[in-house]
């Protein structure tokens, strides 16, 4: 049982340790000084090696012994550090992480380190070494371990700021109270406590938020390893990577951004031949961006490569039976046809992308965090994708809404207006349904009460609320705006999570709950119930 | 030996139940609902308990008790997939049933029929039903999963 629990810290530990190691190892190519980053890498197989031993598994302390008799022929600088030497650390590295995973899944697993190392057979001299050095690393250990920060559950973070949205509201309720006394010590203590309860509101916001920098790295390795296996030159960039953003949204935006920069080698940077011809760098520009705009996150990614090609866009969606002619298409309604789902551009499946999930994943994960991608492109000179975020998954902005009885709550990001509707301004039919004319666009309404339910409804007058939705778009017709306000997401019980048209809940400023809308899940349901019924 | 176990017993219609203490995080009155749109009748709405949702059960229409009682009762019990309340019709006590005390429902009877129904309590006249929460409102999540779905 302790064993179990000395082998999970370890891993625990090591983990941070194999991440370090993939950082300095992918410096080590760039940087001039190599001898300090190498003893980097040195220290941290030395690391491995002796907590694994020491703990019992002995199976991956072997591997790191053999690894680093494999690293002392290079450590003197005898030998050169060659691109294929580095591939090969990056690659133990990997076989390391590899073992990490499987032991975490199951501590007695037998993982296969089935790699050999060419380098000399350990000799007794290499032995002394590595007992002279033993006294070094542990030295350099402690003057590097001062890291104040404490790992924390994410669950007990959450709690945290369920337990802080709850104090928000009972402020507001008691300010309102107040206001009723006039007692005027009362008031300034309400006030001064109003005060300190915004600030840890803010701060306990900020235990969600995680340094983009574990993640960039592994973009620059999967750039590195995706332009090595094109043989393309990749010169990747990042900038505000200093950024910190919510735990949530890093998660998930991790693989589709992965995604969009193996795209971008693969299908938009040219092979190194034609960026001569048409007097480009060899080196194909990426440029991934991090930056906070207007209460968003925004994640932009450029390439200068060949751009997308409208023409073959479009025959493709065709040959792919997306659409039937291209006619009439803008250029941006072209761009959003790689979003659809079955599209690909590159004829040919390659090692690197296109192996079916496509761009249209990495919408539906955009949006699904309540956010959009857009992509601009000039041909032959490059494209860029922007990525637009919510700062934090779990308050949002929203708009409180009123139908027959009960409030709901429907989030910023889902609306693009607002306008006034009466009688006038719609037409209705009994095969169109009913429409508004929004400045000559005719937009399908969809009356609130009936898509929750409430057949008898025929109230045409109210709000218009014109949903920011990619697939459909189409106007909420709700009783009135009751105004807004930030909600603290809550998650609903198991019990109703068969209710997908309900993104959660949120308390209100009277101490009531109110559901949260999902309002292009909502059409959905609407668009199948119709066609069923038809 | 003895073995004594704790139960809190309610009133649902004309009938009395009970179910292990263990599984009652607390008793409240009945609080402001929001209801859910279409969910299933027994499904009552969310509540909002210091800060946390809960979805909250009628078991008196469940149990197709048509009673509206003058004060009705949340129970706020622990679920496997989290905390959940039951509206009864008035909760009565706590009981210590000794397991003598505790039979098995009488084959044929109408109890017998409910899966719901794990057993019965008997001293002197009273009769109480053991009721197993989870059975009696995990048939209707299934029902909530699937209406969603059709």
């Amino acid at each position: 049982m302790e064993d179990n629990e000395i082998k999970i810290g370890f891993l625990e530990e090591g983990e941070q340790v194999i991440e370090e190691m993939e950082t300095l190892l992918l410096d080590l190519e760039l940087t001039a000084d190599k001898k300090e980053t190498f003893d980097g890498i040195f220290r941290a197989v030395h690391n491995v090696k002796g907590s694994a031993k020491a703990v019992g598994f002995d199976q991956l302390g072997a591997f790191c012994h053999d690894l680093e008799t494999y690293l002392l022929v290079y450590k003197n600088g005898d030998q050169p550090l060659t691109k294929e030497v580095i591939n090969r650390l990056l690659q133990s590295r990997d076989i390391i992480a590899a073992a990490f995973t499987a032991y975490k899944k199951d501590l007695n697993a037998n993982f296969d380190f089935n790699v050999s190392f060419d380098g000399e057979e350990s000799t007794e001299e290499s032995t002394e070494t590595d007992i002279s050095t033993t006294g070094l690393v542990v030295s350099k250990k402690t003057t590097n371990s001062n890291d104040t920060s404490v790992r924390v559950n994410l669950q007990r973070v959450d709690k945290l700021i369920n337990a802080v949205g709850e104090l928000v509201v009972l402020d507001s309720v008691l300010r309102q109270q107040c206001i009723k006394s006039m007692d005027q010590a009362i008031l300034k203590t309400v006030e001064q406590a109003g005060k300190i309860i915004r600030e840890v509101q803010d701060l306990s916001m900020s235990l969600r938020m995680v340094p983009v920098k574990p993640l960039v790295q592994k973009l620059q390795r999967i750039s590195r390893d995706t332009s090595s296996t094109l043989e393309k030159s990749i010169d990747f960039r990042v900038v505000g990577e200093d950024i910190e953003i919510d735990k949530t949204i890093l998660d998930s935006i991790s693989d589709p951004l992965v995604h969009i920069v193996r795209n971008a080698i693969d299908h938009g940077i040219e092979n190194p031949e034609d960026r001569v011809i048409q007097g480009k760098p060899v080196a194909g520009f990426l440029e991934l961006s991090f930056s906070q705009e207007g209460g968003k996150l925004v994640l932009r990614l450029k390439d200068d490569g060949k751009g997308l090609d409208q023409q073959r866009i479009v025959a493709k969606a065709i040959e792919k039976g997306l659409i039937t002619s291209g006619d009439h298409m803008s250029e941006q309604q072209v761009f959003e046809l790689i979003f659809a789902p079955g599209f690909s551009t590159k004829a040919n499946v390659t090692e690197v992308s296109g192996r079916g999930v496509g761009m249209d994943v990495v919408r539906t994960s955009v949006e699904s965090l309540g956010g959009q991608i857009e992509i601009t492109s000039v041909l032959h000179k490059g494209t860029e994708f922007t990525i637009a975020l919510p700062l934090t998954v779990a308050i949002i902005e929203g708009m409180v809404v009123k139908t027959t009885k009960d409030n709901f709550i429907i989030p910023f990001t889902q609306v693009s207006e607002t306008v006034k509707i009466s009688d006038e301004n719609l037409t209705k039919g009994s095969e169109s349904g009913t429409l508004l004319n929004l400045r000559g666009r005719y937009l399908p309404v969809y009356s609130l009460r009936e898509l929750l339910g409430d057949k008898k409804s025929d109230k045409k007058n109210g709000i218009g609320i014109i949903a920011k939705s990619a697939r459909v778009n189409f106007v909420v017709l709700v009783d009135d705006v009751v105004g807004q306000q930030q909600i603290v997401v809550k998650q609903l019980g198991a019990e109703l999570s068969g209710f997908k048209r309900f993104i959660g809940s949120g308390v209100l400023g009277d101490g009531k709950p109110a559901l949260i809308l999902d309002l292009a899940q909502l059409a959905d349901e609407e668009l199948k119930r119709v066609k069923d019924v038809g | 030996m003895k073995i004594t176990q704790k139960f809190l017993s309610f009133i649902v219609g004309n009938e009395c139940f009970a179910i292990p203490l263990l599984k009652v995080r607390e008793v409240i009155g009945m609080p402001d609902v929001t209801a859910i749109p279409q969910a299933p009748n027994h499904v009552v709405g969310i509540i909002n308990l210091r800060g946390q949702i809960i979805t909250i059960f009628d078991l008196r229409s469940r149990l197709n008790a048509n009673t509206k009682g003058e004060q009705p009762t949340v129970i706020i019990c622990e679920m496997p997939f989290g905390q959940m309340g039951i509206i009864v019709d008035l909760v009565s006590s706590v009981l210590s049933a000794e397991s003598e005390q505790i039979s098995e429902v009488p084959p044929g009877s109408r109890a017998a029929s409910h899966d719901f129904i794990t057993s019965i309590y008997s001293k002197d006249d009273e009769l109480i039903l053991m009721l197993d929460v989870e059975r009696v409102i995990g048939r209707d999540i299934k029902v909530s999963h699937t209406a969603s779905a059709a």
